[in-house]
């Protein structure tokens, strides 16, 4: 069903009041949801739920992002900051400002990147700082490289002259070898 | 029949249970764009639909952002308010008894819904799953912290699991907030699961895990169905107590309860949901009879809100609807 204020994009929003007497019906698309300030209503609904996926930690510990976290780390204006050379992990590019202000991390690289903020906030938190329990089922298994095993057929397939089979390996070997870099 | 179906005991008193594992697939950020997501969650699909057993049961669907489906997801606990804002994907089993988000702060959240008490059950459940998706993509994880996930709060098992409980006489008694304390000092977190803050309406109460380091899940697990078993004897002490001080005022409460359950013509979801407590607590002490507790819980989650469309009064007047039907079968001991 097509939106009824524009038209164009799918009605994902059924609304409806009654004011006065007077119903109110319509469909609509998020957008024009937003433009009708129906938003509100959508913000509302859950209100009144102290829900589930909350995260205890927050709405325990206070307002934000709980007040341990602000104690601990959120409140301070790194130096770096202020001299423009601040640390930036290398891998998501988050910045050390950027996790002091949201208390999440960006990667998972982050850990280790800000592990002198991070570790002892988790430790703070948990009690502990080791993980127990489930790991990844195995370390994964040595394979043989499957490039290698394309190279040998390559190799074959241009004994043979199949040169049509050796273009094909030679640019799935390309491909694999770019993966890996 | 459903496979995925799990049940617990302690029905009376323990409404449901759940567990949630947070993963984020290895060699992606946490923050993902739309793309993204929707490449996790193809992933992660056909992951499932690989084993023979269980991948018939699953199903993909798009979560259009602030759409009326999405709020319904929310209502019947299957979404988080985040998602339903901000898009994403959800893959659930046709019960609706194991879900996983695609597209909250974590890569995944891998969800197992069961009845009663069995957070163990919920949780070997989970593993399975995961352990499933994990044979294909690997998760970030780290040798020293565990599970890696987008808040340190969650970090190393990526475990929350939670028990709703109804406990209304320890609400009324006062005990409630001696019982926080003792929670707290048990490494777990309860608080209301309707209403404002710290206000419970209808007793109902959502304990779960607090720490995620440091414990197995298998043992974070563990530690909250005990604590939520005492909390339960405790709940039945202060009933006996009620029963013993003043039966009949007791029974009246039930039975009007019951009474505007079967002849309410409008009905507000905080009068209904006192309600639904109080016959919940009839049925469970012998005063009432007829309907499976379980029913009720799933009416109340059926009479919330979103789950009902129209104006505040019509909404009010299905609601009453809703409940005259079931209310019926009620039998007074």
């Amino acid at each position: 069903m097509k939106c009824e204020k524009c038209g164009k994009n799918e009605a994902t929003m059924y609304y409806k009041e009654t004011i006065n007497g007077v119903t109110r019906e319509m469909h609509l698309c998020p957008e024009c949801a937003q433009k009708e300030n129906l938003g509100g209503t959508f913000e509302n609904a859950f209100q009144s739920m102290n829900h589930f996926w909350s995260d205890p930690f927050h709405s325990f510990l206070g307002g934000g992002f709980g007040s341990l976290w602000n104690d601990m780390l959120g409140t301070a204006a790194p130096t770096s900051t202020l001299l423009g050379t601040e640390r930036k992990c290398p891998t998501c590019g988050m910045t050390e400002s950027e996790l002091r202000q949201t208390g999440r991390v960006g990667c998972p690289d982050c850990y280790s990147t800000f592990a002198d903020i991070l570790n002892p906030y988790v430790r703070k938190l948990h009690g502990a700082d080791r993980h127990i329990g489930t790991a990844p089922a195995a370390p994964e298994q040595p394979q043989a490289d499957p490039v290698e095993a394309l190279r040998a057929q390559l190799k074959a397939a241009v004994e043979s002259e199949d040169y049509e089979q050796a273009a094909r390996l030679r640019d799935e070997i390309r491909r694999m070898e770019g993966e890996q870099k | 029949m459903s496979l995925f179906s799990l049940h617990g005991g302690f029905t009376g008193l323990a409404a449901s249970s759940r567990v949630r594992l947070a993963r984020n697939l290895k060699g992606y950020p946490f923050r993902l764009t739309p793309a993204q997501h929707s490449e996790i969650a193809d992933k992660v699909f056909s992951a499932l639909r690989g084993n023979p057993t269980i991948g018939p049961e699953f199903e993909k669907k798009q979560i259009i952002p602030r759409s009326t489906e999405a709020s319904q997801l929310v209502e019947e606990h299957l979404i988080s308010p985040e998602l339903a804002r901000n898009g994403g994907w959800l893959i659930v089993s046709r019960d609706g008894g194991v879900s996983i988000m695609v597209g909250e702060e974590d890569h995944l959240r891998l969800q197992v819904i069961g009845t009663g008490l069995c957070p163990k059950e919920c949780l070997e459940t989970a593993n399975r799953i995961a352990a499933l998706i994990e044979a294909t993509l690997p998760f970030a994880y780290d040798e020293r912290l565990g599970y890696l996930t987008a808040c340190p709060t969650n970090v190393g098992t990526g475990l929350r699991a939670s028990i709703m409980l109804h406990l209304p006489m320890l609400t009324a008694t006062g005990g409630i907030n001696q019982l926080a304390g003792y929670a707290g000092s048990r490494g777990c977190a309860i608080r209301g699961a309707y209403g404002e803050g710290s206000q419970a309406v209808g007793g109902f109460y959502q304990i779960s895990n607090q720490i995620t380091l440091g414990a197995s899940a298998a043992e974070l697990t563990d530690k909250l169905v005990e604590t939520a078993t005492a909390i339960i004897d405790a709940e039945k002490k202060a009933r006996e107590q009620v029963r013993s001080q003043n039966e009949a005022a007791l029974r009246d409460r039930v039975c009007r309860a019951a009474g505007t359950l079967r002849s309410a013509y409008l009905i507000d979801t905080g009068e209904a949901i006192q309600c639904i407590s109080d016959v919940l607590v009839g049925l469970q002490m012998g005063l009432l009879s007829g309907v499976e507790p379980q029913v009720l819980y799933g009416l109340e989650q059926r009479i919330r809100p979103a789950m009902l469309t129209g104006a505040p009064q019509e909404r009010d007047q299905k609601r009453a609807a809703l409940l005259r039907e079931t209310a019926q079968s009620l039998r007074f001991a």
